[in-house]
Formats: C-alpha cells, structure tokens, sequence
C-alpha cells in the first residue's frame, strides 16, 4: 500500500472514530463480559440497529483504506440487512450472574444515574437529568456521524447513477426525472424536511430519507453536468461507437474520472448533512428520543444559558470540528499537491 | 438573438417546475390525514365534543351552508360528490380514532331548514345524510358500513341525475343545452317584463340552478318591483343565506358578482380551463397564483395576512445579510488577490472555518458572545452572511484569477495599465458574473428566510413563522412557505440565467454557467 500523507490522516482519523463507533462496548449500563448462565458478553447480545450500523461502517472504512472496497460494500449491505431484524432499541440487561468485565464507563445515553454517582465515576460530569456527559457526547457523534454518512452514501450512489442516466439517455423519461429532480431542488431543503418529519411518527430511518430526498437533485445536478462534459470527449464517442451502454460507459469509462468530485463532493456532503441533522435536532425534529444527538445536546445546552455549560462547549465544539474536518478532507487539492503528495 | 431565444426557453422551463412544485406541495398538502377539506385541515370532534367543536365541524365540512344542486347541471353534481367524498374520507378518518358513533347522530341531525330548499331537496347531500343516519348505528363503527354508506350515496347521486333529467324532459325543456338555454333565457326576460306563461314559470322552477346565471341577468336590467322579485328568485333557487342585519337584495348581488363563473356555460378553451380549476388541485394551485393560501390553523387568519406581516421583517434581515455579503466579499477577494503567500494563506484558513462551522452554530456562539435583544436583526443578518461573505470571496478571487491569466489583461499591461486602474476600470466587471449567480442563489433568503437564525435571534419573520407552525401543525401555513420559497428560488434562477445574457451574452448562450 502506498501510503502518502492522505492515507495518514485517514488512518488517524479512522482511530479517533473508534470510540465513538464501538460506543456501546465503550459506554454502556451492561456489562462487557459475564459469565454464569450466559457466554455471550450482554452488551454485545442486546445492540440496537444504530449500534451495528456504526460498527459495520468502521469496519468498512478500515476496510477502504485497506483497499478492499468490496469488502466494505458487502459490509455495509449485511449489516443494513441484519439492522432489519434487530430491535429497534437496545435490550436491557440479560440474567448473568457474574458480570467479569465492565465497559470503561458504566452509562449508556439514555441510562440516569439515579444514585448521583460521586464525579470521579462520571469522567465529565453528568447534564441537569443526571446523565453521563461522555456517553451523551460519544452517542450524540456517534448518532450524527452516522446520519451524515449514510445519507452521504444514498445520496452519491443514487445521484450519480440518476445525473448519468439523465445526461446519457435522452427521453421522455429521463427528463421528466431530471425536471422532477430540478423541482425538488427549488424547495427550502431544511423547512421541507422539517414539516416532512413533523407530519410522521419520528423515526431515525425516516429522517434519513427524507435527508436523502432533498440532498439527491444536488447531487444529480452535479453528475449529470460532469457527465455532459465527459460525453464530449473523444474517449466517449469511442466507446459509444464500440455499442457501449449507458451503464457500462459510467461504469468502466465515466467513473474513473468522475471519482476525484465524487470524492470531494461525498465530504462536502457529509459536513451539510451534519449541519443539516443539528439544526433538525435544535428545532426538536432530529434523532427521536431517547436516542441523542449533537443538535439536540447542543440545545440542551443553549436552554441553561446564560450558564455556559460543558455540555454546551463540548457539542460546539464536535459540531465544528467534525465538519471542519470533511470539508479539508474534501478539499480538492491542487496538481502541485497532488505530485508533492505521490 | 439566440440568447432571447434561451433565456425564453429557461423561463418556460422555470414556469413549468413552479407548476410542478405547487403540485408537489399540494400533494404533500392533501396526502395528509384530515387535511382533504378544502378549508384546511378539519377540526375533529372528540367523543365528548362541545357545541362549539361540532359548530367548527359543521362549517368545515360544509354542512352549515346549503348545497348548490340540480341534476341538470353536471359540475353540480360533481360538487355534491366531492362534498360527500370529503365526509366520507373525514368519516374513516374519525372511526380509526373511534367517534364515528359519536358523529353518526350528530350529522343525522342536518337535514334541517335549508335543506329542504327547491333544489337541496334534491340534493345529494340531504339523502346521503339520511343514508347516513339510518346506516351508520347498525353498521356499527365498521370500515365497511362507511364503505356502504359511500356507495349508497353514489348510486343516490346517479338516481337524481336520472330523476333530474326525466324531470326536464316532463317539464317541456328541449334536451340539448343550447337550446334549453335558449328555452330558459326566453323564459327569464319574460319574467323580467311580467308576462311569463306558466309553462316558462315552470322550467325556471325545474331548471334550479341551470336557470340562475339568466335570472341574474334578467334582473339586472328588470325594472322595479320586477327586478326586487327576480333577485328574491335567485336568492331562493341559490339557497344564499343572508346575514343577519344585511341587505339582502345588495348581499344577493354580491353573492352572486362572486359565483357567477360556477352557473355560466362555458365552451372552448374557457371550459378546458374551467374544468381544470374545479378539480381540488387546480383550484389550490389557482388560488396559491393568486397569493390565496386558505386559512391558518393556528392563527385563525388568511395565511396570506400571515405572510404579509412577516415578510417585511425576512426582507429587511435578507437585504442586510446580502448588502453585508457584497460589501464584505469584494473588498476581501482583492485582499486576497493582492496579498502575499503568508496573508493568502490566513485568508484560505478563515475561509475553510466559516464555510464549514454550520449556521446553527455561528449563531448559539453569537448567542452566547454578543447576548443580543430579542428580535435583533443586525446580528441576525450577521449571522446569515458571515459564511456567504468568504463563500463570494473565495469564487471571485478564483475568477479573478481566471481573468487575469486572459490574453487581452497582458496587452493591458503591456500598454501600462497596472494596479487600481487595471483591477476597478478593467477586471472587477468581467469577474463579476459569479457573484450574480451567488447573489441570485441568496435571494430566496429574502423570501422564505432562515428557519434557525430567525428562531434563535426571535426575529418575527417567515422562517420563524415556517417553525412555529411546523411546530404547531398548522400545516396550510408551513406548506404555503415551502411553496413560496421554491417559487422564489426558480424565479431566482431565472433571474440569474437573464442576467448572466445580458453580461456576458456568448458564454451565456453556449449554456455555461459562471
């Protein structure tokens, strides 16, 4: 593997993520291992969909950076599948006797700490309900990472192969999509989600649908343009004339070069997501409780000022830093860096 | 001429997406449960309803105003269906929530006064009613006794227009509209001179609503007491109720200044039209063309009244945050144009911070640093604009530089022309066309405004008010800002496509965009 500096940051990154992926091996009620009459570890036995999705797309992004990409897809179309079939919350604690190992910190988001534990049990303290701070945050990124990335993928998967379609075949059909596409890209995004998930019962999936609802014509719109470009080109008329399809010509011409945007516009994507997903949740629309998110801990957090509280600082603080981060890993680097970089 | 030419095509294509964002709105709109009212949403009444809950059920349904039927007139009949639908549709919305028992006796309890009118006997409505109050008890709370009700209303309805017609050919009408027209025409100018024949007397009478739109006329040109009769006429065959403390000879003639499009035939393209806009859809669409948005559920008011005493408040917030933008963004792009390495680089970090630090966060953070009044619309415009002031910048130094590498700057220099006088005099105005699309692109803020900021800062404009009612369910007025903002934004685009021609009128009609 060549690794350049790009692949450093990655790695780093892919690391500091851990945590916040494997969230309910790190802080969870339940304990890790436990022997008696269960062999299997309690806390792994009981996740809830959220919780897999999170490992699995870890996993996947491991596997990327690995080079494995097929792995990765199978990965994240499995763990989609058994998401499915897994309850939608996590199950409580099972009967097990001894408990052998404890997570690192004993709370999940949603479990209060009824006792008030002294501080040192709590590593940053708890909220005004007596929750533990570091579990909100951990599950709060966890929650929004998550959103922002797999509305991420929807939406260039399903962009890029409706902007190609639309660019490449030209009928009746694709440009009723395309004019379809262009009036769902007129609407106020964020108010139409808004009424969208105030209208249903709220569900974390539903969101996610209607994020990639509103965030698909952008994407469409900025393939299908690509896509006109490159059919100019003399490569294309080449393997158009050798009776190429559509599909074939997006395949095995067209997105070799279409991966650099579609990189850069997938990290840009995932930072509007994620500010998208906040400003969802500070209106009291985004994640539906008990699950939490930075928005909702970040309006939590603007409720007790004029106090500014930890809890306020810490989800400012993620919410920037997490977008800051995709947009300079989105930043199209130049041809000066690239060759510096390779 | 080819750049007309497209700038036509554009505006066509724009016309045709609004049309098709209205229709998505309405089917967002009218998909939703409760909502197939025409009125907005209906108000349920629970199973220990109040009078005034049931009055609020009476009027949204309709059922406190007379029904407009006659056989012989087929938009009438379609109405009485679309009416019965509405209560069929409100019906099984109300029996999953368990209170159709409860409606049953209270809509059996209709059939009352105006009702029985010349033509609402034979309306659909007083024997659905019937239907209704007979069935539902013994059918229970069943989907399948709605079920049956509902097809027992159509085949009544099918039955009037059967009896209608049958009815017209007793009375002596010639079958085929224009000569029945004729026949009714005839009919009502020799009421209007006093010398009716008692058969003229009688079509009028069968002929209920189809008569009225010659009645009117009539009366306008009869002289008095005459005239004073034909309007009573009317009034009585339109089963108008006049208000209390009304005059209802001058209540009658507005009543009907404002109806008289439904009773008048109409032919060729009129008819098209006509019928399109009597379908729920085209009339809501009609109605949001004519800024006519229905009523606010939670402000018991036009939401067009709504909109209009919040849109100043959105406008004066957008104007800032855009006059901010250009004021900022310009001055910025040639600092950074001209600035060294080091400086460039300070400017490309700050802009890559406030490109990426979401508008919810700048705003808590203003929030917390500036601790403004409620309503303060100067930070508020501040907030919206501090990512678009290094958004601009960063696209017009990028073409700045694109227009400084050009062929004919180089000649510029090379005749002498340097500094300010080559950068204000000859770069700033080809470099400008993507701050027109950029400015284009924020003009919808002007409209539909900031759903976060405007509700953090309080300011009472249409964003905010967008929340409130998603908040509050008042659907009519969150649905009317979505579509006027995505009205505002097709409009918006095409602004920029017209503006983009005319500065630069080659690049524009090849289709490159800035």
């Amino acid at each position: 593997m060549n690794t350049t500096r790009a692949h450093w940051v990655w790695i780093l990154l892919t690391g500091a993520l851990a945590p916040v992926a494997f969230a309910p091996l790190l802080c969870n009620e339940l304990p890790l291992l436990a022997g008696g009459a269960s062999p299997l570890s309690p806390a792994l036995w009981g996740l809830a969909p959220r919780d897999l999705l999170g490992m699995a797309l870890w996993c996947a992004g491991v596997c990327v950076l690995c080079g494995r990409g097929r792995w990765a897809l199978a990965l994240i179309v499995v763990s989609l599948l058994a998401s499915l079939a897994l309850p939608l919350e996590r199950v409580g604690a099972t009967a097990a006797s001894d408990v052998l190992l404890h997570c690192p910190v004993p709370y999940s988001a949603e479990s209060v700490d009824r006792e008030l534990s002294s501080a040192s049990v709590h590593w940053l303290g708890t909220d005004r309900y007596s929750r533990d701070l570091l579990a909100l945050l951990v599950y709060g990124t966890r929650d929004s990472l998550l959103c922002a990335l797999l509305v991420t993928l929807m939406v260039t998967a399903l962009g890029t192969v409706s902007g190609a379609w639309t660019a490449l075949v030209r009928t009746p059909w694709s440009t009723t999509v395309m004019r379809g596409l262009q009036a769902l890209d007129a609407f106020p995004a964020l108010l139409a989600v808004l009424v969208l998930q105030s209208l249903c019962r709220p569900s974390f999936m539903l969101m996610l649908g209607w994020l990639v609802l509103f965030r698909w014509p952008s994407q469409h719109r900025l393939v299908q343009g690509e896509v006109r470009r490159l059919e100019g080109e003399a490569w294309c008329a080449a393997a158009r004339s050798d009776g190429a399809s559509w599909w074939g010509l997006l395949r095995h011409e067209m997105l070799p070069h279409l991966r650099a945007m579609l990189t850069t516009h997938a990290a840009l994507n995932v930072a509007l997501v994620l500010a998208m997903e906040s400003a969802l949740a500070w209106l009291g629309f985004g994640v539906p409780a008990p699950a939490v998110s930075l928005g909702a801990l970040l309006r939590q957090g603007q409720d007790d000022l004029p106090f500014v509280t930890p809890l306020l600082l810490t989800s400012l603080a993620l919410i920037c830093g997490l977008c800051f981060a995709a947009v300079l890993l989105g930043r199209r680097r130049t041809p000066a860096e690239e060759s510096g970089h390779s | 001429m080819r750049a007309l030419g497209r700038a036509l095509q554009r505006l066509l294509a724009a016309a045709a997406v609004l049309l098709f964002v209205l229709v998505l709105a309405f089917a967002a709109l009218g998909s939703l449960a409760g909502a197939n009212s025409d009125d907005g949403p209906l108000v349920a009444p629970q199973i220990h309803a109040t009078p005034a809950e049931r009055q609020l059920m009476r009027e949204s349904l309709g059922l406190d105003r007379p029904l407009l039927m006659n056989a012989d007139v087929p938009t009438a009949a379609r109405t009485a269906r679309r009416a019965w639908a509405r209560v069929v549709s409100e019906l099984e919305r109300l029996e999953a929530t368990g209170s159709l028992l409860e409606v049953a006796p209270l809509l059996s309890a209709f059939p009352s006064r105006e009702l029985q009118t010349l033509d609402a006997k034979h309306s659909a409505l007083a024997l659905a009613l019937r239907e209704l109050a007979r069935c539902a008890p013994l059918s229970g709370a069943s989907r399948a006794g709605v079920r049956a009700v509902s097809t027992a209303v159509a085949e009544a309805c099918q039955r009037l227009e059967a009896q209608g017609q049958a009815a017209l050919s007793l009375a002596g009408l010639k079958p085929t509209a224009p000569e029945r027209e004729q026949q009714l025409e005839q009919a009502a100018l020799a009421c209007a001179q006093g010398n009716e024949s008692e058969e003229q007397r009688r079509w009028i009478s069968v002929a209920g609503c189809a008569a009225l739109p010659h009645l009117a006329r009539a009366a306008e040109v009869a002289q008095e007491p005459r005239a004073q009769v034909l309007w009573d006429r009317v009034r009585e065959v339109a089963a108008i109720q006049v208000p209390a403390g009304s005059d209802p000879r001058a209540f009658t003639q507005r009543w009907w200044r404002r109806h008289a499009d439904e009773f008048t035939p109409a032919g060729g393209l009129e008819s098209i039209a006509r019928s399109l806009s009597s379908s729920r859809c085209g009339m809501w669409i009609a109605m949001a063309l004519r800024g006519d948005f229905g009523e606010s559920t939670r402000h018991q008011r036009p939401v067009a009244e709504v909109l209009r005493e919040r849109l100043p408040a959105t406008m004066r917030t957008g104007w800032l945050a855009l006059v901010l933008i250009l004021a900022l963004a310009i001055p910025l792009a040639l600092l950074q144009l001209r600035a060294r390495a080091r400086l460039r680089l300070v400017c490309d970090g700050a802009t890559a911070v406030a490109l990426a630090v979401p508008e919810t966060v700048v705003a808590v953070l203003a929030l917390i640093v500036l601790e403004p009044a409620r309503g303060n619309e100067w930070i508020a415009a501040g907030v919206l604009a501090l990512g678009g002031i290094f958004y601009f910048a960063a696209h017009l130094r990028v073409r700045l530089e694109e227009v400084l590498a050009e062929p004919w700057v180089f000649a510029l220099r090379m005749r002498g022309v340097k500094g300010q006088r080559l950068i204000f005099r000859h770069l700033l105005l080809p470099a400008l066309s993507p701050v027109v699309t950029l400015t284009a692109s924020a003009l919808p803020l002007l409209v539909s405004g900031s759903v976060v900021v405007e509700t953090m800062f309080g300011v009472p404009g249409m964003g905010s008010a967008a929340a409130d009612a998603t908040l509050h369910g008042d659907l009519p007025l969150a649905m009317s800002a979505i579509a006027l903002g995505g009205a505002a934004t097709l409009i918006s685009w095409w602004l920029a496509e017209v503006v983009q021609i005319v500065l630069n009128p080659p690049r524009a009609a090849r289709g490159v965009s800035a």
